[in-house]
């Protein structure tokens, strides 16, 4: 090995380091309010469905099924997670299946054969404003 | 390919590389701002926030706030030498005034007409009467309606584009509450453009425009108050916006109650009595002067006459609200957040 | 007798690229960190690059995603383009990385540098069919893992180069 070498392994492995931890370091300092945090769920068409985590803490979980280019989507959110139930057979990999359940905001679903993208936001509890 | 030779180069290269993330880590987050400045004119707190750099983000709100202020001055009739006070005092002769306010008053007519006379700018006799524009407000006597009644006519109001006057009979008497604060955020958004601001935002008194998105990917949010719940939005309904204005006319801005019956300041210009199928009617269109005008017109012509008012209008959206039930026009779906 | 050799040559790397493609698909990163990969089939790009030059080594690398698709039935499909611009923008940067910083950067370097383009390209396309900038969240993990897949791709393909009998080096 070089110094070159060694020079971009350091680099590369302190970048990803700081943007690994800073928006961790955000939510640390918002903390995690569950009441403001909503599942989005967009489909390739840009549409979005949205689910208020809150509304998940429930007996059975919410099923909701996304149709996508390559076939039907199954997503499941309960007890304030959210994951990719079933990718349609199409899928070959799979990817987003094996993501698991996310119950927090950063981390996101992507099925990029079916077009469909998951993620936690927190729900911006501040107005812009209010018409009155 | 042997491993670590020289320690100290080794530590040389951690630090470079560890001031190197964090300028990249600095650099980031340096992204414009939101300025906001809230004022009181108009008898209501008006507020601009506009997102740019600091500098040309200030000055353009201070632009934005004088012109609007200086519109404000002009259209309020309580001021005294004020144009719309020049044009309530003219005893009948034509009052000279610009080409803007001559399309201004124009807009209000065209309106008055489109809601069959639900809004009506020359209705100042019957809010004087009922005593919303002073402090001192009561239910009148049913004579004292009728008389003034006749004095209430928006198709008298008569304007000459060529020589620039207003005439308006020595009886009758304008007021621009229903569309000044409109008109005012246009002009503001008008000054914001124009200083080359790409996202702001008007609040006057409740009603809103917007200019662009806040930040990419992140319209304007915008609730809409539940009239019996003060300091509460209907949660269910926040609207997104990146263009466009929302209005709000409501029985709760301004009103009294007498015998346990409730009085609002919205008052039926055909009738002469306070109009009270609805809580609270809001309106978005393009620009706020429409927003403002329709949110009073359609308060005013009630539920079902309402509804149809805003259905028959393109670009023009609604949200009503009455005893238990509410109502939104299939087009606000998309703005819904 | 050279060129029936290169062809050959070619061939093999081509037929071991594969195999390492089908291997790396076994072993479920993915649970680790979504869509990452080992990359191990940039063995073969970065020996075909050294040992063929940009020609061979884009050779190589056509062939393997070419034929990885069809054998894998993804051909055409969204993971094919994936696959595509990965290999493509890995393969570029570790051409440029060997054309001009040869002397600065060993195998190792080289390969890192294309680990991490690769998972750059990859994700890049991927904004593109999902338009969602959220996908760009997982850059930073994909970039971390890349360091040691690339260490681990440099040093293999060291050893297989200094292991090569003399007859397949001179080749070119």
């Amino acid at each position: 090995m070089t110094f070159y070498d060694k020079f971009l392994i350091i680099s590369l492995v302190i970048i990803s380091v700081i943007f690994i931890i800073s928006p961790l370091a955000n939510i640390l300092v918002e903390g995690n309010n569950l009441d403001d945090q909503v599942i989005i769920i967009q489909a390739g068409d840009g549409s979005r469905q949205k689910i208020p985590l809150a509304d998940t803490y429930r007996e059975e979980p919410v099923i909701i099924k996304v149709a996508g280019p390559i076939g039907v989507s199954i997503i499941e959110a309960h007890n304030g997670r959210v994951r990719l139930k079933e990718a349609p057979p199409e899928d070959p990999e799979k990817i987003c299946e094996k993501t698991g359940w996310i119950d927090r905001v950063g981390p996101m679903i992507i099925c990029v054969p079916n077009q469909i993208s998951i993620w936690i936001e927190a729900k911006e509890s501040e107005l812009d404003g209010v018409s009155w | 390919m042997e491993f670590p030779g020289n320690f100290r180069k080794y530590i040389f290269l951690l630090v470079i590389v560890i001031i190197f993330g964090l300028f990249i880590f600095y650099r980031l987050p340096a992204r414009k701002e939101i300025y906001a400045e809230t004022r009181f004119f108009m008898d209501t707190t008006v507020t601009v926030k506009v997102v740019g750099e600091q500098k040309m983000a200030e000055r353009a709100i201070e632009q934005a706030f004088k012109t609007m202020q200086e519109w404000a001055g002009r259209l309020d009739r309580f001021n005294s030498g004020s144009t719309v006070w020049r044009i309530n005092h003219s005893g009948g002769e034509g009052t000279r005034v610009d080409q803007e306010l001559l399309i201004l008053l124009k807009k209000g007519k065209d309106y008055a007409a489109l809601s069959k006379g639900a809004f009506d700018p020359t209705v100042a006799p019957l809010v004087d009467l009922w005593g919303f524009g002073q402090d001192e407000q009561r239910v009148p006597r049913v004579g004292e309606i009728e008389r003034v009644l006749s004095r209430i006519d928006y198709e008298k109001l008569s304007l000459d584009f060529v020589n620039h006057q207003v005439f308006l009979p020595a009886f009758m008497e304008i007021d621009l509450g229903g569309m000044a604060k409109g008109f005012i955020i246009d002009k503001g958004i008008e000054t914001l453009l124009a200083l080359g601001v790409e996202s702001a935002y008007i609040n006057a008194g409740g009603n809103i425009r917007v200019l662009g998105n806040k930040a990419p990917g992140h319209p304007w949010r915008i609730g809409i108050r539940k009239p019996r719940e003060p300091g509460k939005i209907f949660q269910r309904y926040i609207l997104a916006l990146n263009r466009g204005s929302l209005a709000t006319s409501g029985d709760y801005e301004r009103y009294f109650t007498f015998n346990g019956v409730r009085y609002s300041h919205l008052l039926d210009p055909r009738t002469g009595y306070p109009a009270r199928e609805m809580q609270s009617a809001t309106i978005y269109a393009e620009n706020a002067l429409e927003a403002d005008i329709l949110s009073t017109a359609v308060f005013v012509s009630g539920w079902d006459e309402g509804k149809r008012l805003i259905e028959s209008l393109e670009g023009v959206e609604g949200f009503l609200v009455r005893e238990n039930e509410v109502w939104m026009s299939k087009g606000l779906e998309k703005y819904l957040y | 007798m050279i060129r029936t050799r290169k062809t050959v040559v070619i061939g093999l790397l081509v037929a071991m690229g594969l195999i390492l493609h089908f291997v790396e698909s076994m072993i479920p990163m993915t649970a680790i960190v979504p869509g990452a990969k080992l990359g191990l089939a940039n063995i073969v790009s970065l020996l075909g690059l050294v040992l063929f030059g940009f020609q061979g080594g884009f050779q190589i690398l056509a062939l393997r995603i070419l034929l990885g698709a069809l054998l894998a039935g993804t051909f055409m499909t969204i993971n094919f383009y994936l696959s595509i611009a990965g290999g493509l923008i890995s393969f570029i940067s570790m051409f440029l990385a060997y054309r001009f910083f040869q002397d600065k950067f060993s195998l190792v370097g080289i390969s890192v540098v294309g680990a991490a383009f690769h998972n750059l390209g990859q994700i890049i396309v991927a904004y593109f069919i999902i338009a969602n900038p959220g996908i760009f969240y997982y850059l930073p993990y994909l970039v971390l893992l890349a360091v040691p897949t690339g260490i681990s791709v440099g040093l293999v393909t060291y050893f297989t180069l200094r292991y090569l009998p003399g007859a397949v080096i001179s080749i070119n």
